[in-house]
C-alpha cells in the first residue's frame, strides 16, 4: 500500500520538524523521556537526530547545521533558531483542543466562572485557526456531568467508598447508596462504573450519566463488606428468539444480528446482570424479541398486569 | 521515505524559512543539499518536495516575479505562517490547553491533542495549574470514522459510508456535511443527503463502513447561521404530537422530563405527556409495565394493548 507508507514518511518528517523545538525548550532531555512524548521507539528516535545532525542552512558547514549532541542518552541542541518556534496548530490539532476545552467548560462553569471565561477566551483564540464558524458546527457541550465523573474515576485507584444518589431505570426510582468503584467501562460510546454496591451487597453497573451525585465518603469499608466485594460476581445467562430485524433489537439487547438478507427468525444466548432488565428490555421491544422460560413467565406476567390497567 | 528525502525536505525548509527574500529554483538546486541528477528530476523532487511540505500544512509563498527582470517564480516560507501563534499565553492557559489535550486519550482524537501537546509545551511556558481544576474530563468517542468526518466537514468534503437503517438493511449514503454534535454519549452526523436531497442526521455508531472523502474541498455552502447542537435537539426531541398517561405515583422518572400535570387521583397522576418519535414513545411506555397506561389518543392506547396481548400470548 504504497500510499499508507507515504503517509508515514511524512509522519516522519512531521516529526522531526517538531522535535527540533522541543529539545530546544528542553535540553538535556533523556532519550528515553523524548521518545514517550513523541510516542516512539529509542531506536527511531535516535534515527530521528541522526537525520536532523545533518539538517541545517544552506553551506551545510559545521557553522551552519543544527549542533545536536546525545551520545550521553541526553539530548541536546544548539544553532537551531530557524526551526526554534513550533509549528502552527494544524486543524486536527485545534479543534481537538477546541472540543476538550468545551468539556473542561462544562465541567467548571458552575464553580468557577472565572476560569470559564479564560476557557472561552482561548476557544476564541483557536477558532481562528479552523475558521470561526467551526465552533456552531461542533459541538460536545452540555454532556454528561465532568465532576461526577472525576470523583468516582479518581475512588477507583484507591478503593475509596462513595455516595451516590442514583437514577434507577430499571426499578425506576431515586435511591441513595454507598458504592465503591472498580472499574470505568465504556460500552457503545456510553459510560459505566461498575461497582461494589452495599445497600444490595453485590456488584453493579451504573451508568454514569444516571448518577445525579456523588459524594466521597470519610469512613473506610467494614469488614463484612470485604468480604461480600470478594464474592463471585452474578450472571444470568437468557436464549432469546428474534423474530424481528430491527436496529433497536440490535442496540437495546446490545447483540450483533448480522445485517443483509437473513431470513427466519434468529436465535442468541445474552448475560445480563439484571432480571428486571431483562424483562423490561424485551417488552420495550414490543414483541420483536421473544426470550425463553423461565425468564419468559415474568415477561408474561408483566404484560398482563399491563393490560389490567386497560381493562377497567 | 528515505532518511535522504527527509533530510532535503527540512533543508528546504530551513532555507525557505531563513531567506528574506524569495529563492529561484536554480538558487534552491544549487544551494540545498539533495537535489541531484537531471534538471527534470531535479525538478520532478522538487514538486513532490513543495506537495509534501503543504500536505504538513506548511504554505510556501510563490512571488517575487519581476518581468522587467527575471521570469523566474521564487519560494519561500512566511515564519509568521509558519510557527504557532496565540498570542500571549499565560501559565494557566497552558495549563488548561493541556487539560483539554488529556482529555482525548485513548479516544478518537488523541494522536492530534498529542501532537498539539508537544508543540505547546515546546513554547517554554511553565505551567501553572494552581487555580485550575486538575482532573481533565474525558472524551469517549472511539470511533475511527470520527476524525475523517471532522476533516470532512473543516475542508467542505462530500462523504460516501454504508449506514444501517431501521430495518438492519444496509444502504450507501452520499452526505455533504455540516455538522457533528453529541448528544446523551452519542455523537450524530448532521448533513446534507445528496440522494434524498434532504438534512438528515446520523449517529455515528450506525455508519457500519469506513467514511470515505470524496470531490473536492469546499465542494458545498453550509446554510448560514447553522448551529448542530440546535438542529439536533430538533430533530431529536421536537415534539410532534401529546399523548394524555396515568402514570403511577413515584413511577415513570423517565417520562416526565417535559410532562404537565393535569389531575391527581389517588394511586396514579394523568399528565399530558409532548413526544417526538411516536416507536420510541411506544418503547418507553412498554418499558414502564403496569406503571404507565395511556388514556389517549386512541390509536397509542389500542397500539399498547395489542402489543402487550401479543407479549402476553408469545410468553405464556
Amino acid at each position: 500500500m504504497p500510499r499508507e507508507r507515504a503517509a508515514s514518511g511524512l509522519e516522519r518528517t512531521a516529526r522531526l520538524l517538531d522535535l527540533v523545538p522541543y529539545i530546544s525548550s528542553h535540553q538535556g532531555i533523556s532519550v528515553k523521556e523524548l521518545g514517550e512524548v513523541f510516542h516512539t521507539t529509542e531506536n527511531h528516535l535516535v534515527e530521528d537526530l541522526t537525520t536532523l545532525w545533518m539538517c541545517g542552512l544552506p553551506g551545510y558547514t559545521p557553522l551552519e547545521l543544527m549542533e545536536i549532541s546525545f551520545e550521553s542518552g541526553y539530548v541536546t541542541i544548539q544553532n537551531a533558531q530557524t526551526l526554534q518556534r513550533p509549528r502552527a496548530l494544524s486543524k486536527d490539532e485545534a479543534l481537538s483542543l477546541i472540543l476538550g476545552l468545551n468539556a473542561l467548560h462544562d465541567q467548571v462553569s458552575s464553580e468557577n466562572p472565572t476560569v470559564a471565561l479564560e476557557i472561552n477566551a482561548l476557544i476564541n483564540k483557536l477558532s481562528d485557526v479552523v475558521g470561526a464558524s467551526i465552533t456552531s458546527r461542533i459541538s460536545n457541550t452540555n454532556e454528561v456531568s465532568a465532576s461526577i465523573r472525576s470523583t468516582l474515576i479518581a475512588a477507583i485507584s484507591i478503593r475509596q467508598r462513595v455516595e451516590i444518589t442514583y437514577h434507577s431505570i430499571a426499578r425506576d426510582s431515586v435511591t441513595t447508596r454507598t458504592i465503591v468503584p472498580l472499574d470505568s467501562q465504556i460500552n457503545n460510546e456510553v459510560e459505566y462504573i461498575f461497582a461494589f454496591c452495599e445497600l444490595s451487597h453485590s456488584h453493579r453497573t451504573f451508568r454514569l450519566d444516571r448518577i445525579l451525585s456523588a459524594r466521597k465518603s470519610q469512613t473506610p469499608m467494614t469488614e463484612k463488606s470485604l468480604n461480600e466485594m470478594s464474592d463471585e460476581v452474578g450472571k444470568l445467562t437468557a436464549s432469546i428468539s428474534i423474530s424481528s430485524r430491527h436496529r433497536d433489537v440490535n442496540e437495546i439487547l446490545n447483540i450483533q444480528i448480522p445485517s443483509g438478507d437473513v431470513s427466519g427468525s434468529f436465535h442468541v444466548a445474552i448475560e445480563v446482570f439484571s432480571q428486571d432488565w431483562l424483562t423490561r428490555a424485551v417488552m420495550s421491544l414490543g414483541g420483536a424479541a421473544t426470550v425463553s422460560q423461565p425468564l419468559a413467565a415474568s415477561v408474561a406476567q408483566r404484560a398482563s398486569k399491563a393490560l389490567l390497567g386497560y381493562k377497567i | 521515505m528515505s532518511s535522504r528525502k527527509n533530510e532535503r525536505l527540512i533543508n528546504l525548509t530551513i532555507a525557505l524559512l531563513a531567506t528574506k527574500r524569495y529563492l529561484t529554483k536554480s538558487e534552491i538546486f544549487r544551494t540545498i543539499d539533495g537535489y541531484e541528477g537531471s534538471s527534470e528530476s531535479k525538478e520532478r523532487m522538487f514538486e513532490r518536495d513543495k506537495d509534501d511540505l503543504r500536505k504538513l500544512g506548511i504554505d510556501i509563498e510563490v512571488g517575487g516575479i519581476d518581468p522587467l527582470f527575471d521570469d523566474e517564480a521564487g519560494y519561500r516560507i512566511s515564519p509568521s505562517s509558519y510557527a504557532l501563534n496565540l498570542g500571549q499565553l499565560t501559565g494557566s492557559e497552558i495549563a488548561l490547553l493541556s487539560l483539554a489535550a488529556e482529555s482525548w486519550r485513548g479516544a478518537a482524537m488523541s494522536d492530534a491533542a498529542q501532537s498539539a501537546l508537544n508543540k505547546l509545551n515546546s513554547l517554554g511556558i511553565q505551567s501553572d495549574f494552581q487555580s485550575i481544576p486538575t482532573l481533565a474530563p474525558k472524551m469517549l468517542v472511539n470511533s475511527s470514522n470520527f476524525l475523517p468526518i471532522v476533516r470532512a466537514l473543516t475542508e467542505l468534503k462530500a462523504i460516501t459510508f454504508d449506514y444501517i437503517s431501521k430495518d438492519l438493511s444496509m444502504e450507501n449514503r452520499q452526505v455533504q456535511p455540516y455538522g457533528m454534535s453529541s448528544s446523551h454519549g452519542h455523537w450524530y452526523l448532521i448533513g446534507h443527503d445528496t440522494k434524498r436531497d434532504a438534512l438528515r442526521v446520523f449517529r455515528l455508531d450506525r455508519i457500519s463502513s469506513s467514511v470515505e472523502l470524496t470531490g473536492k474541498s469546499g465542494a458545498y455552502a453550509v446554510p448560514g447561521g447553522f448551529n448542530a447542537e440546535k438542529v439536533l435537539s430538533e430533530r431529536l426531541f421536537e415534539p410532534q404530537a401529546t399523548a394524555r398517561v396515568k402514570i403511577r405515583q413515584g413511577k415513570g422518572h423517565t417520562l416526565m422530563a417535559n410532562a404537565q400535570r393535569i389531575s391527581d387521583g389517588d394511586d396514579f397522576t394523568v399528565y399530558e405527556i409532548p413526544y417526538g418519535n411516536r416507536q420510541k414513545f411506544i418503547d418507553s411506555l412498554l418499558w414502564h409495565g403496569d406503571d404507565v397506561i395511556v388514556e389517549s389518543p386512541e390509536d397509542l392506547r389500542a397500539e399498547i394493548i395489542s402489543i402487550l396481548e401479543l407479549l402476553v400470548k408469545t410468553h405464556a
